[in-house]
C-alpha cells in the first residue's frame, strides 16, 4: 500500500544501441517485477509469421528455414503503428498490419553460399521499407556496419530457395519470436541486507556490481529488518529490433492501458 | 643494429633448440620413462581397425579363405554308377557387387541403391570347373554358382578403401562403419555368438553333483561330444553313439591301451590317483576284459546300431565299435590307421583333470570364465552356411550325374544347366534376413543370429556392431552366465547390457578388444616340436606323470609334452613380438594343470598392451612423437614388439600395470589406457566413474534412443523410420572416447543451461522426474530441441515389366496404380490418400471378352488427427524382380511438448512437465535463465555425482571457451573447473542467485546452475496420444480392438478388475466389463439351459420357457466352441428379484 503514495524516479546510469542500465527508486517489487515482466512480453513487435516457400532445394527442410526466419529480429520502432492482424479491418493482411519480405537466392558456382537476412528484402509495394532485419537497417545507418548478418543457411551449387515472409505484429506472450528483449537482469538488495535470500558462506559469492559495501573484508551488509526493497537496478539488451529505451517506454505504456483498462472495469463493477 | 639484433634471436634460439636435444638425449640415456601420451595409441588403432574390425576381418577371412578352402574339401563329385565319370571344381572366385536388372542384365551396384531399391548387395561367385565324361575331360569356366551377401566395407565392398569423395559420390556416409549386410534392402548385422571354446576340456559337476569332464570335439567333418562321468566310483564314458554309458577302462583297452599299469601311469600313479582310479580297473577285470578284441567285442554290443539305407556290406559289431572309437570318440583328434594313441592319453588326461578336481574338492572349471568362450562372427557363420548349401547343391550335382549316366543314351551335359545360383544365393539370403541358421549338417538351429540395424542414432548403430549375444537361453533363470566375470575385464564393456530378460547375456565389446580369426596351426605345431616338445608317441605314462612334465596342447590338440613350460612360452611370446609368427597367437601356461597352451584359432577376444620388460615400458617418448606425427602407426609399434595382443587367457598369465607408477620389477605388461575398458556406448558419458553403476547401464541403453544426426547422408536415406535433431550441438564436456567415434560428426543432443530447483506446485506432485521447459528464449540463440520424424511409406506393384507380368503372373493381370498421388511438398492429414493402387480382384465375363476388375487399395496416411505432416520425398523405382517401388518419406516436425521425454548422459531421464513463459522464467543477476529446470530431488537417490561435475565442467567450459573431459578415470579435475568459475566471477561451486520471474523476489536458495548435455529422446507425447469413446471391433469377440494404431479401446485390466470388486461397484464393472465392450442379447431356454434363436429354443422345440437376457459376446463365442467340442454348458436362469 505504501508504494501508491510513492512517487517512483528512474535514473538512466547508461544508454547503449542495445543496452540499458537504470535504476528504479521509491519503487516496491511488485512494480519493478511487472515493469521487468511487460518489457519481456508485452512490448509489441513485428516478427515473421507466415513463410511462403515456392523452391527450397536447400539441405534444411520448409520448417526448419521458417521456424529461422521468425527468429530473425526485425525493425520494429515502428510496430505501435501496426494493426494486429486479428484487430485490423482487412480479410487477409493489409499494408497497415503486414510487411511482406522477400528472398530468392540461387548458388550458382561451386563454392559454399551462405543465405542471409542481406537477401532478405522488403518488397517496394508495401508502405514501409523501414521494417527490414536488424543487421540491414544497421548497415543503413552507418555504412561501416557491415556483416553482422544472421546466416538463414548455407548452399551449394544447384541449391535455391525461394520464399515470401509475412512478417506480422504479436507479443512476447504469443510466441519468443516477438520477444524484443535478449536478456533483463533485475536487481535489488545487492549485499543482502534484507535476506531475501541465505548466503551459507558469503565469502564464497561474487560481489554485485552494485554493492555498496566499502570493506574488503564484509561480505554482506548487516542484516536489516525494517528494511523494505525500494531500489532496483535494471540492465535491459536489446536484441535489436527496437532500440532498450523503447523497449521500457513501450513497456510502461503497455501497463499503463492495463492499468487503465482494470481501473475501469473496476469501476463498471462498482457502479 | 637492426639486422645484429636479428642474428641474436636466431642465435638464442639455436641454443636453446641444441639445449632441448641434449635434454632429449638426456632422457633417452635415462631410461626413466614417461609416456603420458600413450593414450596416442588409441587414436591410431582405431584409425587401423575401426569399431567394427572384427567383422570385416572375419568376412574378408571367410571370402579370401575359407570359401576356398571349403570348395577345395568338397571338390570332386564322383557319380556311384561310373566312378570315371565326375565333376571337379577347380576353383571359385568371388566377383564385385553386382545389381540384376532382369534375368541377363548385371550392373554394378553401390551400397545406396540397395537400400533404395530393396534389393540385396551381393556379389556373384564363380566356379570353373572339370568335367570328366568316362576319359574325356572337359573344362567349363565361370559358371555362375550364387550370390553372397557382402559385407559392407569389407575388400569385395565398393566402400573398401574409398576416400570421403569418393563415398560422398556413392551417397554413402564416411563416418557409417559398415559390417553389415544389405538384403532386400534392409541393413542386417550378423551379431557376434558367444560360446564355449571347441575342442576343450571342460571339468565340472554334472547333474547328480558327480564329476565330469566333456570335451565338445569340431573338426571339418563332424560335431560330437565326449563326456567322462563317474557312476557309482567308476569311470564312465559317454557317446552320443553308444547305447549306454561304457566303462573308461574298456574303451582304453579297446583303442590299444591293454596294460592297465600304463593306464594307472597315464592318469597318474600317486595313492590318491590310483585310489580313485582302482575301482574302475577292478570294473574293467570283473567284466572279464583283457584284450584289445575282448574290450572291441564289448563295446560292440553296446553301439547303437543306425538304420541304414542299403548295406550288403554290413560290417562286424567290432568293426562298427571300432569305427565310433576313431571317428566319434574326440574327433578332432585325428587318427591315422587306427593309431588310437592319442586318444587314449586324451582321455587319460581327462581322468586326470577329474581326480585332481575331486581332489581339490572344487567345482571344476568355470563355464562363464571368458578364456572358454569363442565369439563366432559373420565369417565364420557363413562359412557354415555356405558349406551347407554347398554340398546340398553338390548332392543334387551327383543325382543328376548318376541319372544322366545311367541311361545308355548319355544326354548332352552341360554343367551350367545342373549348377544353378538360386539354391546357395536364397540359402544365404533366407538366413540373413530372418536370423534363422538352420543347419541339419551341423545339427544346428539357432534363431536370432542376426537383427535389423537400428538405424535410431549413429550410437545405436555403433553400439549394434560391437554387440554380443549369447546362446544361452534367457528364459532360465541362473545368475552366472549373466553376471559380471573378472576375466573380462578390458574385453566387453562393464556397462553396456540391456535390462530385462536378456540382461548380461547380450554384451558388447570394450573399446579396445578385438575379435581373432583363424591363423594356420600347422607352422605353429612345427615350431613347438623344433622348441623342444616331445611326441606323444616318444614318452610313456611314467615320464608323462612326472611333475615336471607339462603337456603342449596347440589348438585343444594335444601335441606332446616338455620340460620347460617357461622356456617354451616365453619362445613363443619373442618370436611373436618379433614377428615371426602371427601377431595373434597366444601361449600361456595353466601351472594347475600343467599343461601349457598354445592358440591360435578364431573367436578369442584380446587387446592390446604395452609391452614393460624390467619395470620399464619399451614404448619410448621419441615413438610416441613420432605417432603423433604420423611417422609411426599402430601396426609399426606391433612391428617392433613394443606393443602385443593378449587374448583372455595369456592376460590371466601377466601381471599387468594399470598407470605407471604401478609398474615394478615383476611387471609384464602396460594398460594403454585405463578407459578403454567401456565400450563406445558407456564412452560417452562423461565422468562415468563418479556415477553409480546402474546408471552408466541405463545411459548405454538410452544413448541409442536419442535424436540426432544419424549419418551424413540422412536425408537421402528412406528409412521406414528415421529421427534427425533440428540444432545437434557436441557436448561442452566430452571424453575422449567421444573425439574417438566421430560422435562430434554426428551428435545426438543439446546442451541446455539447467536449473535445480525444487519448484513444487500441487501439479509437480506425481512424479520425480519431470522438467518443466523454457518455452521462450531470447530469438537469438534459440536452441529448441525440435526433432524431426521422417516416416516412410512404401508400396510394391508387380508388372511394370510387360515380360516378367506374363511370365510370372500369367493368371492374374499386373495391378495399376492410377496414380501417384503426391509431389514433395504437400501437406497430409490423416487417411490422406498417399498411393492411389488398385489390385485386380479377378475377372468378368463381357460377352466374350474377360474384363478384370480392380479394387482399390490405397496407401493411406496414418498420422493422428492434427499432426503437421508434409510429404517430403517421393521415390519410384523398381526391385531388381521388377516390381515397381514406391516409398513416400513423410515428415513431421515436433516442437518439443509436455509430455516429451529427454535425458542427460547419466540415466536422468525425464518428461517436460510444464513449458513455463520466457517473463516466468527464473533468471540470475545477468538475466540469464535456465533452458530447463529440474528437481534436485532426484540426485539422492539416484547418485550420479557425474551429473554435477558434467555442470559444472559445462560451465567452466562455457566461460572459459574451452571444452572440458569427463573422460573415465581421467577428466578435468574437479578443483580446476571450480577455479574457472571464481576467475570468471562466479561462484566456486556453480551455484548462482537466481530471482523468480514470476513474484520478481530471489529464490530462497542459491540454485546448482550451469549448461548439461541433453538427450531427446524418440518417445513423443505426439506418437502415444491415444483415447476413443468408440470405434472398431475385433471380428471375432466383438471386443474393442487393441492398440493405438487400430483405434483401440483402453483396457480394463484384472489388476484394475480387482479394485473394482474390492470397491463394491459392481454396477460399474459390469458397464466397464460388458456394457462398453460387447454387450450381446441372446434368447436363453430356462429349461433345457441352452441358447436360442429369435425367441425360440431349438433343443425343446418351443417358445415356452424362453427368455432374453444379456452377456457379453465372448461368453457366447465360448458356451459355442464348448459345444462344438462336445461339452455342453447349460445356463441355469433365475430372476434376480426371485432370490
Amino acid at each position: 500500500m505504501a508504494s501508491f503514495n510513492r512517487d517512483p524516479q528512474v535514473r538512466i546510469m547508461s544508454l547503449t544501441d542495445s543496452e540499458i542500465k537504470l535504476q528504479l527508486s521509491n519503487a516496491d517489487t511488485a512494480l519493478a517485477n511487472s515493469f521487468r515482466r511487460s518489457m519481456i512480453a508485452e512490448v509489441p513487435t513485428l516478427a515473421i509469421d507466415d513463410v511462403h516457400i515456392e523452391i527450397n532445394t536447400t539441405v534444411l527442410h520448409d520448417e526448419f528455414i521458417a521456424h529461422r526466419l521468425g527468429l530473425i529480429p526485425l525493425t520494429s520502432e515502428r510496430a505501435a503503428h501496426f494493426n494486429y492482424m486479428r484487430d485490423c479491418t482487412c480479410d487477409a493482411g493489409c499494408p497497415n498490419c503486414v510487411v511482406k519480405l522477400e528472398l530468392h537466392v540461387a548458388c550458382r558456382d561451386a563454392h559454399q553460399m551462405e543465405v542471409t537476412t542481406e537477401h532478405l528484402r522488403s518488397t517496394l509495394d508495401g508502405p514501409d521499407t523501414s521494417v527490414v532485419p536488424v543487421a540491414t537497417a544497421a548497415e543503413r545507418r552507418d555504412q561501416s556496419i557491415q556483416g553482422n548478418h544472421i546466416v538463414i543457411c548455407k548452399i551449394r551449387q544447384g541449391q535455391e530457395l525461394k520464399l515470401t515472409c509475412y512478417a506480422r505484429k504479436g507479443v512476447g506472450k504469443e510466441h519468443a519470436k516477438w520477444i524484443p528483449t535478449a536478456a533483463v537482469a533485475y536487481e535489488y538488495d545487492p549485499d543482502n541486507a534484507l535476506r531475501h535470500t541465505f548466503y551459507e558462506h558469503p565469502e564464497m559469492w561474487p560481489r554485485s556490481e552494485y554493492s555498496q559495501l566499502t570493506d574488503d573484508d564484509k561480505h554482506e551488509a548487516d542484516y536489516d529488518p525494517d528494511g523494505t526493497a525500494d531500489t532496483f537496478y535494471m540492465t535491459v539488451e536489446s536484441t535489436g529490433a527496437m532500440p532498450p529505451e523503447k523497449i521500457c517506454q513501450s513497456a510502461l505504456e503497455s501497463l499503463f492501458t492495463k492499468l487503465v483498462d482494470l481501473d475501469n472495469a473496476l469501476e463498471v463493477l462498482n457502479a | 643494429m637492426k639486422g645484429g639484433s636479428e642474428r641474436d634471436v636466431v642465435n638464442e634460439s639455436t641454443d636453446e633448440l641444441l639445449h632441448h636435444m641434449h635434454k632429449d638425449a638426456d632422457n633417452v640415456a635415462h631410461p626413466i620413462n614417461n609416456i603420458e601420451d600413450k593414450w596416442r595409441l588409441l587414436p591410431s588403432f582405431l584409425q587401423l581397425k575401426g569399431l567394427v574390425r572384427q567383422h570385416v576381418d572375419s568376412f574378408n577371412h571367410f571370402v579370401e579363405i575359407d570359401i576356398h578352402n571349403i570348395v577345395k574339401a568338397n571338390s570332386k563329385i564322383v557319380s556311384d554308377v561310373n566312378p570315371r565319370v565326375y565333376l571337379e571344381y577347380t576353383s571359385i572366385r568371388v566377383g564385385e557387387p553386382v545389381i540384376q536388372n532382369g534375368p541377363f542384365d548385371d550392373h554394378d551396384v553401390t551400397p545406396m541403391e540397395c537400400r533404395l531399391r530393396n534389393t540385396t548387395y551381393a556379389a556373384p561367385m564363380h566356379v570353373n570347373v572339370r568335367l570328366s565324361l568316362s576319359g574325356e575331360v572337359r573344362n567349363y569356366n565361370d559358371i555362375l554358382i550364387g550370390r553372397l551377401p557382402i559385407m559392407l566395407r569389407s575388400k569385395k565392398c565398393r566402400l573398401f578403401k574409398a576416400n570421403d569423395e569418393q563415398m560422398a559420390k556413392m551417397g554413402e556416409c564416411p563416418l557409417d562403419p559398415g559390417g553389415y549386410f544389405i538384403i532386400g534392402g534392409t541393413e542386417k548385422v550378423i551379431l557376434m555368438q558367444e560360446q564355449l571354446s571347441k575342442n576343450r576340456i571342460i571339468v565340472e559337476r554334472d547333474r547328480h553333483g558327480e564329476m565330469s569332464a566333456s570335451v565338445t570335439s569340431s573338426s571339418a567333418e563332424r560335431k560330437t561330444k565326449t563326456i567322462i562321468n563317474m557312476k557309482r566310483g567308476n569311470f564312465m564314458l559317454k557317446v552320443n553313439m553308444l547305447a549306454e554309458d561304457v566303462p573308461l577302462v574298456v574303451v582304453l583297452k579297446a583303442m590299444g591301451m591293454t596294460s592297465d599299469q600304463e593306464i594307472l601311469q597315464f592318469i597318474g600313479a600317486d595313492e590318491q590317483s590310483m585310489e580313485l582310479f582302482g575301482p574302475s580297473l577292478q570294473q574293467c577285470a570283473e567284466l572279464e576284459v583283457f584284450t584289445q578284441d575282448q574290450a572291441l567285442r564289448y563295446l560292440g554290443t553296446k553301439v547303437r546300431i543306425p538304420r541304414r539305407e542299403y548295406g550288403p556290406s554290413r560290417r562286424t559289431k567290432e568293426d562298427e565299435a571300432r569305427s565310433i572309437l576313431a571317428s566319434v570318440v574326440l574327433s578332432h583328434i585325428e587318427v591315422r590307421n587306427f593309431d588310437m594313441r592319442p586318444k587314449c592319453i586324451y582321455l587319460c588326461v581327462m581322468a586326470r583333470r577329474m581326480i585332481a578336481a575331486i581332489r581339490n574338492k572344487s567345482g571344476g572349471d568355470d563355464r562363464d570364465y571368458y578364456g572358454n568362450k569363442r565369439l563366432e562372427l559373420a565369417g565364420s557363420l557363413m562359412a557354415l552356411l555356405f558349406e551347407d548349401s554347398f554340398k546340398t547343391l553338390n548332392g543334387r550335382i551327383k543325382r543328376e550325374l548318376d541319372h544322366t549316366f545311367v541311361r545308355v543314351t548319355a544326354r548332352a551335359f552341360d554343367p551350367a544347366q545342373i549348377i544353378r545360383a538360386n539354391p546357395i544365393t536364397q540359402a544365404i539370403n533366407y538366413a540373413i534376413s530372418s536370423g534363422n541358421w538352420n543347419l541339419k549338417r551341423f545339427r544346428m538351429e539357432r534363431a536370432g543370429v542376426t537383427s535389423v540395424l537400428s538405424r535410431l542414432s549413429f550410437i545405436a548403430a555403433l553400439g549394434m556392431m560391437t554387440r554380443i549375444t549369447s546362446q544361452f537361453e534367457k528364459t532360465r533363470k541362473v545368475s552366472g552366465p549373466r553376471s559380471l566375470q573378472p576375466s573380462q575385464w578390458g574385453m566387453l564393456c562393464p556397462s553396456d547390457t540391456p535390462e530385462g530378460e536378456t540382461c548380461g547375456l547380450v554384451k558388447n565389446l570394450a573399446l579396445m578388444s578385438y575379435v581373432t580369426v583363424d591363423v594356420d596351426e600347422a607352422p605353429l605345431i612345427r615350431l613347438a616340436y623344433n622348441l623342444g616338445v616331445e611326441g606323444l608317441n616318444l614318452v610313456n605314462g611314467e615320464e608323462f606323470s612326472h611333475e615336471d612334465t607339462y603337456v603342449v596342447f596347440v589348438n585343444g590338440t594335444m601335441l606332446g609334452v616338455t620340460r620347460s613350460p617357461h622356456h617354451l612360452v616365453r619362445a613363443v611370446r619373442l618370436l611373436r613380438r618379433a614377428g615371426r609368427i602371427n601377431e595373434f597367437v597366444s601361449a600361456y601356461i595353466s601351472a594347475s594343470t600343467r599343461t601349457v597352451h598354445i592358440a591360435s584359432d578364431a573367436g578369442r577376444v584380446c587387446r592390446p598392451y604395452i609391452i614393460v620388460e624390467h619395470g620399464q615400458p619399451l614404448v619410448t617418448p621419441q615413438q610416441l612423437r613420432d605417432l603423433a606425427l604420423g611417422i609411426l602407426h599402430f601396426d609399426d609399434f606391433i612391428r617392433l614388439g613394443v606393443v602385443e595382443y593378449l587374448d583372455v587367457n595369456e592376460l590371466n598369465d601377466s601381471l599387468i600395470a594399470l598407470y605407471e607408477k604401478d609398474m615394478c620389477e615383476e611387471t609384464t605388461h602396460l594398460e594403454i589406457e585405463p578407459f578403454t575398458v567401456l565400450g563406445a556406448c558407456a564412452g560417452l558419458i562423461p565422468y562415468p566413474h563418479h556415477n553409480q553403476s546402474p546408471r552408466n547401464t541405463y545411459q548405454c541403453a538410452m544413448g541409442k534412443q536419442a535424436m540426432g544426426v544419424i549419418a551424413y547422408n540422412y536425408q537421402r536415406r528412406i528409412d521406414t523410420l528415421l529421427y534427425a535433431l533440428m540444432y545437434p550441438q557436441r557436448p561442452l564436456v566430452k571424453t575422449k572416447t567421444i573425439e574417438l567415434i566421430d560422435f562430434e560428426k554426428l551428435p545426438a543432443g543439446q546442451v541446455s543451461c539447467e536449473a535445480r530447483v525444487c519448484a513444487s506446485g500441487p501439479r509437480w506432485y506425481r512424479r520425480s522426474r519431470r522438467i518443466p521447459q523454457g518455452q521462450s528464449k531470447p530469438p537469438s540463440h534459440t536452441t529448441t530441441t525440435s526433432g524431426v520424424r521422417f516416416c516412410t511409406y512404401a508400396t510394391r506393384v508387380p508388372g511394370v515389366c510387360v515380360r516378367f507380368a506374363t511370365m510370372r503372373h500369367r493368371f492374374t493381370v499386373a495391378a495399376a496404380i492410377h496414380h501417384v498421388h503426391l509431389h514433395p511438398v504437400s501437406a497430409l492429414s490423416h487417411q490422406d490418400v498417399l498411393v492411389n493402387k488398385e489390385v485386380p480382384a479377378g475377372t468378368v465375363m463381357e460377352g466374350n471378352k474377360r474384363r478384370t476388375v480392380y479394387t482399390p487399395a490405397p496407401v493411406k496416411f496414418k498420422g493422428a488427427e492434427g499432426c503437421d505432416a508434409y510429404c517430403d520425398q517421393v521415390a519410384v523405382t523398381s526391385s531388381s524382380e521388377n516390381y515397381m517401388i514406391i516409398k513416400i518419406r513423410v515428415r513431421s516436425t515436433r516442437i518439443p511438448e509436455l509430455g516429451d521425454k529427454f535425458s542427460s548422459r547419466h540415466g536422468q531421464k525425464g518428461v517436460c512437465g510444464l513449458i513455463v513463459n520466457q517473463e516466468d522464467m527464473p533468471f540470475n543477476d545477468q538475466g540469464v535463465c535456465p533452458d530447463m529446470i529440474m528437481n534436485p530431488h532426484g540426485f539422492p537417490s539416484r547418485m550420479t555425482v557425474g551429473k554435477l561435475m558434467e555442470l559444472v565442467g559445462g560451465k567452466a567450459a562455457v566461460l572459459s571457451g574451452n571444452f572440458n573431459y569427463g573422460t573415465a578415470f581421467g577428466g578435468t579435475p574437479l578443483e580446476e573447473m571450480c577455479e574457472t568459475l571464481v576467475d570468471h566471477g562466479y561462484n566456486y561451486h556453480g551455484k548462482e542467485f537466481l530471482t523468480s520471474g514470476i513474484t520478481g523476489e530471489p529464490l530462497e536458495a542459491y540454485i546448482f546452475f550451469g549448461p548439461v548435455y541433453y538427450q531427446k529422446l524418440k518417445h513423443m507425447v505426439m506418437d502415444k496420444m491415444h483415447a476413443r469413446a468408440t470405434g472398431p471391433i475385433t471380428l471375432l469377440t466383438r471386443q474393442p480392438t487393441e492398440g493405438r494404431s487400430r483405434q483401440g479401446g483402453l483396457r480394463l485390466g484384472e489388476m484394475e478388475r480387482d479394485c473394482l470388486i474390492g470397491h463394491g461397484t459392481s454396477m460399474l464393472l459390469l458397464e466397464r466389463l460388458m456394457v462398453s465392450s460387447d454387450a450381446f442379447e441372446v434368447t436363453a431356454c430356462s429349461k433345457c439351459g441352452l441358447l436360442g434363436y429369435a425367441g425360440w429354443c431349438q433343443y425343446c422345440k418351443s417358445s415356452a420357457n424362453v427368455c432374453k437376457l444379456e452377456l457379453p459376446y465372448a461368453c457366447k463365442l465360448l458356451f459355442q466352441e464348448l459345444q462344438s467340442m462336445n461339452i455342453v454348458p447349460r445356463l441355469t436362469l433365475q430372476h434376480y428379484s426371485e432370490q
